[in-house]
């Protein structure tokens, strides 16, 4: 500590306006320059390779950058690296066991940008957030969510989590679920559906469009119209085809049934007993 | 004034400030029902006085999907010749501009996926085959034909199915009653490779005849090399296929 103060009255004596103007010049010249190489590096290799290894270079071109500045300011006024290096590796062992948690997020961030599952305006989904990946960082992952939330995942999180990456692949299928009333003929609809398919400019003609009857339900005859689009026109060919679908089938006369419920009171050829209750009832009961 | 082109019908209205381009899309049969899709329409304003306009045709902005009549084997060595009947865009520009006003399909495709899963390209699909031989057709000048000349220059056996033409660097010649492409040379190198394609600079017309009527949309390229080749039913609509 008396080391330490000796060398701050030392930096503060006049002959040592030279050495205080150096080290002026490198903090006021030497950070907004490394910030602006930061920042014409994430530009080019945005252009060059994507918004994942542009973030990934700048920050590590300004930590070092900044890095350098602050050796070199620290060697100006004198101290001495040997001694601060040593003092950081004692320092290091007390903040990593009580940063434990921070370690794993930053190994945990370092596995996460080497396995590549999703990257910067990747749409992923983990847990119940769901939202556009604005960047990957040392500790967290930040994540825009549809309605203008900001979530912040730490690494570990996901790491240890299932995590999907809803925009990886360029083309997606729809599943529209159908109910038909059973007396509705099943081929019928299944054409119909397919032609509904196929005149919608935004689905694909390959992979095809498919028809697949999933089931007898309570009420109705379930199927499953399956179309593909670009990932861009998923939603919107959701939209349309759904609404084609209602449209053709008030054309077409096919019954898309609510739920119905039929009543038996023992054997099905006897008509349901009623009792009607009349004005002698109700002053009985009174 | 009112332009009719395969389905697309195009409306140009010219007043004191600006050109209004209107279009819509209608199925061109006498008779025809309400038009399925594509019935709204679309307009477009461009300002300015425009004294004369030019209308050029111009073949798809993307690369385009086609079926052969009856799926064939190409041998080791050997090669073929296919025709397809492509629709054309329809390209207004100012007289003397490089710059369209507007690019339109004279018929509305249904967009198609060639490729993979998980990588492949947005392309358009041609509903009728491709050919052996084909014959011209002035009754529907918004159709041109390409010639694709296919070789198999691997060791393989190569099954001529599903084709994924790349007419966007083909030029267009004009015979008088018919346009043609440019022809496309696609060579086959094997199952594990991308295939060579190429473009000939002469028609596809069978004798080499017409007159340059169009430059192709892309002109900085010759040839590329990309998957050209499928067999239906590679991208299943379940999402995946049994080995």
């Amino acid at each position: 500590m008396s080391v330490l103060v000796d060398n701050l009255r030392h930096v503060l004596r006049a002959e040592n306006l030279a050495t205080l103007v150096r080290v002026a010049v490198w903090i006021a010249v030497g950070i907004p320059a490394v910030s602006a190489v930061s920042r014409s590096l994430r530009r080019y290799m945005t252009r060059k390779y994507g918004a994942q290894q542009a973030l990934i270079a700048s920050r590590a071109v300004l930590y070092l950058g900044l890095s350098f500045i602050l050796f070199t300011v620290l060697a100006e006024l004198g101290f001495k690296l040997s001694t601060l290096l040593g003092a950081a590796g004692i320092v290091g062992m007390a903040v990593g066991f009580a940063s434990q948690t921070s370690v794993s997020n930053i190994i945990s961030g370092l596995f996460l940008m080497a396995e590549r599952a999703f990257e910067v305006d990747d749409v992923i989904t983990v847990g119940d957030i769901t939202g556009q990946v604005l960047s990957v960082d040392m500790l967290s992952v930040k994540i825009r969510t549809f309605d203008n939330k900001f979530v912040r995942v730490p690494n570990e999180n996901l790491i240890k989590s299932e995590v999907t990456n809803i925009t990886r692949f360029p083309i997606r299928r729809l599943e529209i679920p159908v109910g038909v009333a059973y007396k509705e003929d099943v081929g019928r609809v299944r054409d119909i559906l397919l032609e509904i398919a196929h005149e919608d400019p935004l689905c694909l003609n390959e992979p095809e469009p498919l028809v697949v009857l999933s089931g007898f339900g309570s009420s109705s005859v379930d199927l499953v119209l399956m179309v593909w689009a670009t990932k861009e026109n998923y939603l919107n060919l959701k939209n349309s085809i759904m609404e084609t679908v209602k449209k053709r089938f008030d054309a077409e006369g096919i019954e898309i049934p609510f739920p119905h419920l039929s009543l038996y009171a023992g054997s099905a050829t006897e008509p349901l007993p009623i009792r009607v209750v009349g004005a002698e009832g109700l002053r009985a009961a009174q | 004034m009112t332009l009719s082109v395969g389905e697309l019908r195009l409306t140009l209205f010219q007043d004191k400030t600006e050109l209004l381009i209107r279009h819509r899309y209608e199925i061109s049969e006498e008779g025809a029902q309400p038009p399925k899709h594509g019935a709204k329409e679309e307009e477009v304003r461009v300002p300015g006085r425009f004294a004369e306009l030019e209308v050029r045709p111009a073949l798809p902005d993307r690369p385009v999907v086609v079926q052969v009549e009856i799926p064939y084997r190409l041998d080791p060595g050997n090669e073929t010749s296919i025709f397809v009947r492509v629709p054309l865009w329809l390209q207004l520009f100012e007289q003397g501009s490089q710059k369209p006003l507007v690019d339109l399909p004279t018929v509305v495709l249904s967009g198609t996926w060639f490729g993979r899963f998980t990588e492949g390209e947005l392309s358009y699909w041609i509903s009728s085959s491709a050919r052996t031989e084909i014959e011209p057709d002035p009754a529907r000048p918004y159709l041109a034909i390409t010639r694709a000349v296919l070789r198999n220059t691997s060791r393989d056996p190569l099954r001529v199915d599903t084709l994924c033409l790349r007419t966007a660097f083909l030029a267009l010649y004009d015979d008088g009653e018919q346009l043609w492409s440019e022809v496309l040379e696609i060579s086959y190198k094997g199952v594990a490779y991308f295939s060579q394609v190429r473009k000939v600079a002469r028609s596809s017309q069978p004798h080499g005849k017409g007159k340059l009527t169009a430059a192709a949309r892309e002109t900085s390229r010759r040839s590329v090399t990309a998957k050209s080749f499928a067999l239906r039913g590679e991208l299943p609509g379940l999402g995946f296929r049994f080995r």
